[in-house]
């Protein structure tokens, strides 16, 4: 390990943000705070990019590691202990400037932090909420914090730490037990687990306290709870009996992970199928009350046989990662479940058509909807219908009967709703419901080559009709 | 049943011309309203060539006359009404007057539900200016970049295609409630001033050159290198994609940004 003694700030600042640029989550997204009137900063809900690095990721947050000094070697991890690269751990004061002078001019919306296992997990922790404890009460910042939560350090520490942070994240690294295992030696899935669900109960327990009712996961349920003004509970929020800290010129009541949970898995590191994937992300919304799941295309970073080779960088599952995000999105705000995108027998996305598209056409007994009656949950299952599209026009259409025109004005994309709707009783061009003719619309002659060697099982063979368009109009009637 | 307008009046037009505020369009609502909708119409001042067969009239901005109109929409309609049409006031759409003008006509007539009747046209159209101006301020949010100057003075510029000062100025006064800040607006010489501590305030005709007077604090080039250090860091090589950087902080943003300029 080389460690480097009277390392500058810039030197530190490029190893441990080097460090730290796989993490998913740069989300400052799920709060709204006002400023607390002794320092700086505020927090909105919907989250603010401040810039996009070449990757096209956005920069929300200072995101770094508090050292990479890691005595764990993990096997995908830049950081492990069998590495030689150089080693770096900053000091709290030195994580704060960093963030109060970046916030201040606009840089960033708050700050990542995130750690190796620096001694031990519990060690680890405790600089961890040092770091956050001196930013909220000396420096008085009032921006967004993203904790990670150190699995293995113990359950006060979590606790203290979740009164300070905005969202806490603890990550659950790989999809299964196993993979954890032969990748990551010194992890296991039940300390992973533990801290998680502590965070869970405390979030419950002080939304509970502060009369809070909001949908504790990041799930899309049909009877979403009602607003209610509950009155403020008592003082006592936590099992543990620990008090929440006294901030400073306080104008609104302290809340536990006030943004909520996360966590992120890592994608094709080992040989899980999508389904397994998205069933585990399922679970956890589910049984965690995460707000997000964020899933990381790996990156063999480290070269190590045991993990897929990509050569030249060539071969990182970016394709799967995004269609895993449209899948997450479906399950969060469109009413899916794991099993109706995916199954056992069919485990892998397709690779040519989103999730919602492919389940559309596999399931043509349901449409084509009529736009000017269909309800809300019927509207969102369309493809090219979205959520706020989805709105527009459920609002729109008790004033006035909606048209084509009307609906593509409200943000529908029609090259893929047109097949799936009608307005007024007609759909827009005279269309067969047939799987391939839509599909092969939709993809395109070119793609529909290639997708129908891949799904040569659940599709018939190209036929110079159907897929080259050398059909007559008068046979689409 | 509101979606016509006559597209040929009777009689010919009388145009309400106003400075581009929103006191300046609320008071020329004000008086083309109380001269009879059916033969006027608002337009911002522009260099325009004048027509034939309308009748022009500069209406002098006037904040009583504005305050009332601002009043009506908020008691009449709602406030979710009155923040759309200001913010839709602060696009550079040279329509939008005269698109406010007939938006407040139908909304006075059918009420608060006006703007979900987004078939309509004119609800359609001032729906479409509020989001885009919407957008911008949004991004502007995150793209502004603040430089600190001596005696403790941070200022930004910024060039905005919208008028998009003035809620940026709200943000930043509740986040960087403890600093004197100022945000120049480069194209339209229109400034949000800040003293730590104190409300802001917006002030037209402050130019770049009046900013740029104060010079730059000692350690403001360290703080922009280590920001420009930990943006090239940050991006992961194997997924580099600057199509879809471009598409996410298009060029125009990007004049004042010092990790992209320096």
């Amino acid at each position: 390990m080389i460690i480097q003694q009277d390392m500058d700030l810039m030197k530190k600042l490029t190893i441990l943000s080097d460090a730290a640029k796989y993490d998913a989550a740069c989300t400052s997204s799920g709060v709204d705070k006002k400023n607390n009137g002794a320092g700086l900063g505020n927090a909105k809900a919907c989250g603010i990019c401040h810039s996009f690095s070449v990757d096209g990721r956005c920069i929300s947050l200072l995101k770094i590691l508090f050292t990479n000094e890691c005595i764990y070697n993990c096997r995908y991890c830049v950081n492990r202990s069998s590495n030689d690269v150089l080693r770096a751990t900053f000091t709290p004061e030195e994580v704060c400037r960093l963030t109060i002078e970046f916030y201040r001019r606009n840089y960033i919306e708050g700050l990542f932090l995130s750690s190796g296992i620096i001694v031990s997990p519990d060690e680890t922790m405790k600089r961890l909420t040092e770091t956050v404890m001196l930013l909220r009460t000396k420096y008085h910042f009032g921006g967004y914090i993203h904790l990670k939560g150190i699995p293995g350090a113990s359950q006060s520490l979590i606790e203290t730490a979740g009164w300070y942070a905005d969202r806490m994240s603890v990550n659950l690294e790989l999809p299964t037990a196993d993979g954890l295992k032969t990748l990551a030696p010194h992890k296991s899935r039940k300390n992973i687990l533990t801290p998680m669900r502590q965070l869970q109960r405390g979030i419950h327990a002080s939304q509970l306290a502060l009369g809070i009712q909001e949908p504790s996961h990041g799930l899309l349920s049909e009877n979403a709870p009602v607003q209610t003004g509950l009155s403020h509970g008592t003082g006592v929020l936590s099992a543990s009996g620990y008090q929440p800290p006294q901030r400073s010129l306080q104008r609104q009541q302290p809340r536990f992970v006030p943004a909520g949970q996360s966590t992120q898995m890592i994608i094709g590191a080992t040989k899980e199928t999508d389904y397994h994937i998205v069933t585990v992300a399922e679970a956890l919304y589910h049984n965690y009350d995460l707000k997000r799941v964020f899933y990381s295309a790996f990156v063999n970073v480290n070269h190590d046989e045991a993990l897929p080779a990509q050569p030249d960088g060539k071969g990182v599952p970016l394709l799967r990662e995004h269609r895993l995000y449209q899948a997450d999105w479906l399950m969060r705000f469109y009413g899916f479940h794991s099993g109706e995108l995916l199954s056992e027998e069919k485990p892998n996305f397709n690779v040519l058509l989103d999730p919602k598209c492919d389940w559309a056409i596999r399931h043509l007994e349901q449409f084509p909807v009529e736009i000017n009656r269909a309800d809300y949950y019927t509207l969102l299952r369309v493809p090219g219908i979205g959520v706020r599209s989805a709105q527009r026009i459920v609002k729109a259409r008790r004033s006035a009967r909606l048209d084509f025109k009307d609906i593509k004005k409200m943000g529908v994309v029609l090259k893929r709703a047109l097949y799936f709707i009608t307005c007024s009783g007609r759909t827009l061009y005279p269309i067969r419901m047939n799987e391939d003719f839509i599909t092969n619309r939709i993809i395109g002659v070119e793609a529909l080559n290639r997708y129908q060697i891949e799904h040569h099982d659940s599709y018939r063979q190209l036929s110079l009709f159907d897929d080259f368009h050398m059909d007559t109009p008068s046979s689409d009637k | 049943m509101y979606t016509s307008r006559p597209k040929a009046p009777l009689c010919p037009v009388t145009v309400y011309l106003c400075e581009d505020t929103i006191d300046g369009i609320f008071t020329a609502i004000y008086r083309a309203w109380a001269d009879g909708t059916s033969h006027t119409d608002v337009r911002v001042r522009t260099n325009d060539t004048m027509s034939l067969f309308e009748t022009y009239i500069f209406s002098e901005s006037d904040g009583t006359l504005a305050r009332k109109v601002q009043r009506s929409i908020i008691q009449k309609l709602s406030v979710d009404i009155y923040e759309t049409c200001y913010q839709a006031m602060l696009s550079d759409d040279d329509k939008k007057a005269s698109t406010l003008y007939h938006f407040l006509q139908k909304a006075f007539r059918c009420g608060s539900d006006i703007l979900n009747r987004l078939n309509d046209p004119d609800v359609f159209r001032i729906f479409e200016l509020s989001r885009t101006v919407g957008h911008e301020a949004h991004k502007y949010l995150g793209f502004v970049r603040f430089e600190e100057r001596n005696e403790n003075l941070l200022t930004a510029r910024i060039q905005p295609k919208s008028n998009v000062l003035p809620v940026l100025a709200a943000h930043f006064a509740d986040r960087l409630q403890p600093e004197n800040w100022i945000i120049l607006d480069t194209i339209r010489r229109f400034a949000a001033i800040h003293p730590a501590g104190k409300p802001y305030f917006l002030q037209w005709g402050v130019t770049e050159e009046m900013l740029l007077s104060v010079p730059v604090s000692d350690h403001e080039k360290d703080w922009e290198q280590l920001w420009s250090c930990f943006f090239n860091t940050i991006a992961i090589q194997e997924r580099r994609n600057t199509d879809l950087q471009r598409s996410l902080m298009p060029l125009h943003y990007r004049t004042y940004m010092p990790e992209i300029t320096k």
